[in-house]
């Protein structure tokens, strides 16, 4: 009887000594360095490039202040006063209303607005979105509040940020299909250069 | 029998040490006086003390002898009690590895062009990662136009069966004649998006074949929720409201379109038919597909649409794409057109 109670209390002994912790316990919800530095490994070996959209930080102190010195009085403000970017858009006569398209149709977007400006030999598509896609390393750094034309198969585009947003301003030609834009990059760069702001938060 | 008495020998030589004196009858000694009593408070050494308690309650009624004292033992530990049986529960079976998804298409890698076509963009990035794909249901076939049978640069027929045949192609940033750029492909004069044959052999024939009207056997579905932005000669523009993308349809029947400028779309949505539209002189029945994207310092641009198709195909066939190498080494190389050849598509 005294024997078995011998090897039942060395055994409590041992037991309970197995049960301390070897290092000091992490408070509750961190892991210890040990396991965090293996997670970090093994997330860091599957990770996926950062494809998904954020949001570019607008610059709205330099928006108002140029909204405020601008020489016209003919834009018309557009834009519910909470649009994700600032508005701009070409400057358009104010013409009496026509059974005809009209001049410009403006719709507001989650990540900004677009506009359609209808013209004669083209229309002007003009998109301001404050969305960011990652850049991949290999394109090259490029001063961006430059403007950048291309021709593509429906006209030309231009590209440009301003305030942290950024823009595309798009001339749809109309008729069919040509080696040469219906704009030339001269006339593309001075019609954008000539947007105004119509509205800001 | 010997051991025996040496055994009792040896015994009555050790009990005799532990006596005082021994007397041996007939030796004419007198016997020894007893002690002498100790009176009750006298000095002396103390008594001993009174015996521990016996932890379990035993008493033993021998005096423990001093030479060999009791063995220490440790402090009596209320056993604990036995644990309740954890109840048995049974192994969990493991997981089976799900069956892998059948393939359903192959496709080259991306910016793998056409040998001597072009040099394309190799990224794999996805951006529409979780676009719809733009044909609703036909089996489609991104591809050269111009590359392929039936192209400007190649023989044959558009309704070559060998083009339905085709693995997948990357043709973003394929070589052009005209001033179409794209920042993201090596070289200027370049594609900007990538074209998709649609459907079947018979059915090139059977489009083919209504002419001059314009077919309405391929639906094209809008790729993410969004609003229709812009109607042109020979496309739709799509705003993507997810992602903030811009997306062009290009080549469509416009004759059928199945929405209007302004119009809300949600992804999948039909919108209009594969067709060969191109503002007056018709091009091979296809679609052009198109993405702008904002790119961080970059600004808003062409991107490469193929994995985003890729992804966008597995997901409608419920099966996965093979990536398989070419037969041949592709060379990256722009072609020489000849003087006055033109693409326009």
């Amino acid at each position: 009887m005294k024997r078995p109670a011998r090897i039942v209390a060395i055994g409590a002994v041992l037991a309970l000594s197995a049960c301390f912790p070897r290092t000091e316990e992490a408070p509750e919800g961190i892991a210890p360095v040990a396991e965090l530095t293996d997670q970090a490994v093994e997330s860091e070996a599957i990770a996926e490039p950062e494809t998904g959209p954020k949001k570019a930080a607008i610059d709205w102190n330099a928006a108002r202040a140029d909204f405020a010195n601008q020489d016209s009085d003919t834009v018309t403000t557009q834009g519910s006063g909470n649009v994700a970017v600032p508005i701009l858009l070409p400057e358009i006569p104010v013409t009496i209303q026509s059974d005809g398209p009209p001049p410009l149709r403006f719709t507001e977007v989650p990540d900004g607005y677009f506009a359609v400006v209808t013209g004669e030999a083209y229309d002007v598509i003009i998109n301001g979105t404050d969305r960011l896609l990652a850049a991949p390393s290999n394109l090259p750094e490029i001063d961006a509040s430059q403007m950048r034309f291309e021709d593509t198969m429906t006209g030309s585009q231009i590209s440009f940020n301003r305030y942290g947003a950024s823009y595309l301003v798009e001339f749809a030609c109309k008729g069919p299909p040509n080696a040469n834009s219906c704009i030339e990059e001269d006339d593309a760069k001075q019609a954008v250069e000539e947007l105004l702001l119509a509205g800001t938060q | 029998m010997r051991q025996i008495w040496w055994a009792a020998s040896l015994g009555l030589i050790i009990a005799l040490s532990a006596c005082d004196a021994v007397r041996i009858p007939g030796d004419g000694r007198a016997p020894p006086e007893p002690p002498p009593t100790i009176p009750e408070g006298a000095p002396g050494p103390p008594p001993p003390a009174e015996p521990a308690p016996d932890p379990e309650g035993v008493t033993d009624p021998v005096e423990p002898e001093p030479e060999e004292p009791a063995p220490l033992e440790p402090e009596p530990v209320e056993p604990e009690p036995e644990p309740e049986p954890e109840p048995v529960v049974p192994e969990p079976e493991p997981e089976p590895e799900p069956e892998p998804l059948p393939i359903k298409f192959q496709y080259y890698a991306p910016g793998e062009l056409i040998s001597g076509s072009g040099i394309g963009n190799r990224s794999d990035t996805l951006y529409a990662p979780d676009m719809v794909f733009p044909i609703k249901d036909a089996p489609a076939f991104p591809q050269s136009q111009v590359w392929r049978f039936g192209g400007g640069m190649s023989t044959g027929g558009q309704c070559d069966a060998r083009n339905y045949e085709a693995p997948w192609q990357d043709n973003f940033c394929e070589a052009r004649s005209s001033q179409k750029r794209a920042t993201m492909c090596p070289e200027t004069r370049v594609h900007q998006g990538q074209d998709i044959r649609v459907g079947t052999r018979q059915g090139c024939i059977d489009m083919f074949n209504v002419r001059p009207n314009k077919p309405t056997l391929y639906k094209v579905v809008a790729v993410e929720d969004g609003i229709i932005s812009y109607q042109g000669g020979y496309y739709l523009q799509h705003k993507g409201t997810q992602t903030g993308n811009i997306y062009n349809y290009i080549h469509l029947n416009m004759s059928a379109l199945q929405v209007s400028v302004g119009d809300t779309v949600a992804a999948g949505q039909h919108i209009g038919y594969v067709s060969d539209d191109f503002g007056g002189t018709p091009t091979t029945f296809h679609l052009h597909f198109e993405i702008k994207a904002p790119i961080e310092g970059q600004g808003i641009m062409h991107v490469p649409p193929y994995m985003s198709l890729v992804r966008a195909y597995e997901r409608r066939e419920n099966g996965r794409g093979e990536m398989i190498e070419p037969d041949l080494v592709a060379i990256a190389s722009v072609p020489v057109f000849p003087e006055g050849f033109e693409i326009l598509e």
